[in-house]
């Protein structure tokens, strides 16, 4: 339902801030797209707004082409961002359902120190993580990468399963439990089912933060074999003939937005509502 | 990180949904009577050790290695310097730190004061709309968030380039000659803070709307039928209202503003000359390039230090709103 009525000129007000807005964030986007089609060397100087001729071949060359990164990068960063979700969504729900079920001393210091964890960036710890990994063979390393990205996403991951769980009523485990069902009935049959929308908003975010992260790559790997796409389109920006390689830099980058625009477009539905996990429930 | 934080009336929830001590006692640890106390701790493990590994361990580390003399080529056995590097650090002459410091300063608070202004009003203009149209625009408007730092930089590269650039490319069609973006020091810094403020606001939008379908339309209405004009009801009846989710959004467009590198990287990597570079640049900068892992140890530790003093004040600050709520 909306919040407030308004008069005809706050409405003219509102909607000339949302055009503004739209006009703000799809025109960079407008112009990815609009060199990332074009064929390459269409360029005329002023150049133009709109491409006098469009291609797909930007895109097969980026993927599959000699002068391209290939195929790849985009894998690993799938495969990053997939084992990051999966680990991060098992070890959210069981750390979320100790924190929620459970009257544990330190639990809300615990939940607490998770909350603050939460705002360590990326960029705060990629030395320090650096030092570790060269000393522990971890460098250079699939798993380290995948292990980061998991110390990096548990915290909001415990955080909100925590959130979740708890709205779950304690009854529905108890009546499973006088029914004779074992801990492991009750966690996959009632559990699992009733905190899907939680553990799906969790992993969708540690899959994003995997597939999207740049610093930890740049600073963790070295062969470009295990890099991500992120990493490796700097390789359109400073090819050895010189210059910068723009159409196929557009079509790389664009490449990099259609996973995560899919997966938040599956979740759009629960994004506002996951948002609000703590406020769900009311007194 | 601090993609969705959103938890402003947690601990309201917290005492209401509490497990009744009835039948089974205050916890369900009936099935594991041989575990007993343990089984919270056992669940707790796999979240905990990785926390410890990957974060305590290399802080700890990264704090022995600020007070060491360590390179790139000498890692291993580094000699102890004590609080040189931190010294170095702040004295340095190339770039003067006093440069850095504005840069991170002002590029910081010119992504909160953007992203909190843009993804507030917004949010606002989003929650007089009707369901469907609502969904629809919020899902637009979240687009440069779901987007990769890295990309972000290069979308804007596309945009700021002085030769295809969009920018040059517009300017060029109302006669006005191309403007070199990323080379003046604060023209630069400005177009660095409007390409964050573009990848931030979606947060923010997230946060501050989720606040809003949680505020009672009644308040709303009580307030409009007294005679508040719309600015009274949004200055003192509906951010009062939301305010623990404003200092939610402002504390996370804070963190993105301080600790910023993939933008900045790939648009100016610091430059020209040292002037656009934050603090996260200079790290990366002197531990990489010029192989300083222990001066490069100490701007982390000055780097954390900001994020911790930034995430504890607003913990504590929940925490009394918590405790005013509950």
């Amino acid at each position: 339902m909306e919040l407030m009525e308004l008069s005809p000129v706050q409405r003219a007000g509102r909607w000339l801030a949302l055009a503004l807005g739209l006009l703000f964030t799809l025109v960079p986007v407008f112009w990815v797209l609009s060199v990332a089609f074009r064929p390459a060397g269409s360029f005329t100087f002023p150049v133009g707004i709109v491409p006098s001729a469009l291609t797909l071949d930007n895109f097969s060359i980026v993927l599959f082409g000699a002068k391209g990164i290939g195929l790849r990068p985009y894998l690993n960063a799938a495969i990053y961002g997939l084992s990051a979700a999966l680990l991060t969504a098992i070890i959210s729900s069981l750390a979320g359902y100790a924190l929620a079920r459970y009257d544990l001393r330190f639990g809300r210091a615990l939940l607490l120190m998770f909350l603050a964890l939460n705002f360590l960036p990326a960029a705060a710890r990629v030395v320090p993580l650096f030092l570790l990994y060269v000393r522990t063979d971890l460098y250079d390393r699939q798993i380290g990468l995948v292990l980061a990205y998991v110390a990096g996403a548990t915290p909001l991951g415990i955080w909100l399963m925590a959130g979740t769980i708890r709205q779950i009523p304690i009854r529905l485990e108890q009546a499973a439990r006088i029914d004779g069902a074992g801990a492991f009935t009750v966690a996959w049959r009632i559990l699992l089912p009733l905190a899907m929308p939680g553990v799906l908003v969790v992993a969708t975010l540690a899959f994003v933060d995997g597939w999207n992260s740049f610093s930890l790559p740049l600073i963790l790997t070295q062969r470009p074999e295990v890099q991500p796409y992120t990493v490796l389109l700097r390789q359109f920006v400073q090819p050895s003939e010189g210059g910068v390689d723009w159409t196929l830099l557009a079509a790389g980058s664009l490449l990099g937005v259609i996973p995560v625009l899919v997966a938040f477009a599956l979740l759009q539905s629960r994004l506002v509502g996951a948002a609000d996990v703590g406020g769900a429930v009311k007194g | 990180m601090a993609r969705l934080q959103r938890s402003t009336s947690f601990s309201r929830s917290d005492e209401g949904s509490r497990p009744l001590p009835i039948a089974l006692g205050r916890s369900p640890a009936g099935a594991f009577p041989a575990l007993g106390r343990a089984v919270p701790w056992l669940l707790l493990g796999p979240a905990l050790l990785p926390l410890l590994a990957l974060v305590l361990v290399p802080y700890v580390g990264a704090l022995l290695y600020s007070l060491t003399d360590a390179t790139l080529a000498n890692i291993t056995a580094p000699a102890v310097v004590g609080l040189k590097n931190f010294g170095a650090v702040i004295n340095s002459r190339e770039p003067p730190f006093r440069l850095v410091v504005e840069a991170t300063v002002v590029f910081t608070l010119g992504t909160v004061v953007g992203s909190l202004g843009l993804g507030t009003t917004l949010a606002l203009a989003l929650s007089s709309l009707k369901p469907t149209a609502r969904g629809l625009l919020l899902a637009i408007f979240l687009v440069p968030w779901v987007i990769a730092g890295v990309v972000i930089g290069y979308t804007w590269k596309l945009v700021y380039d002085p030769q295809i650039g969009l920018a040059n490319a517009i300017l060029g069609l109302v006669g006005i000659a191309p403007i070199p973006w990323l080379v003046e020091r604060w023209l630069a810094i400005g177009a660095l803070v409007v390409a964050n403020v573009w990848a931030a606001y979606g947060v923010v939008l997230l946060i501050v709307s989720s606040a809003l379908s949680n505020v009672p339309r009644s308040i709303v209405l009580a307030a409009r039928s007294d005679g508040a004009g719309l600015g009274t009801i949004v200055w003192r009846i509906i951010l009062p209202t939301i305010r623990p989710a404003m200092l939610l959004a402002t504390l996370v467009a804070f963190i993105t503003g301080l600790s910023v590198f993939d933008l900045i990287f790939v648009l100016t990597g610091g430059g020209p000359i040292y002037q656009t570079e934050t603090l996260a640049l200079t790290m990366y900068r002197l531990t990489f390039k010029r192989g300083d892992v222990g001066e490069g140890a100490a701007v982390t530790l000055i780097l954390f230090v900001f994020c911790l003093l930034l995430a504890a004040g607003y913990v504590i600050i929940w925490q009394r709103e918590a405790k005013k709520w509950s």
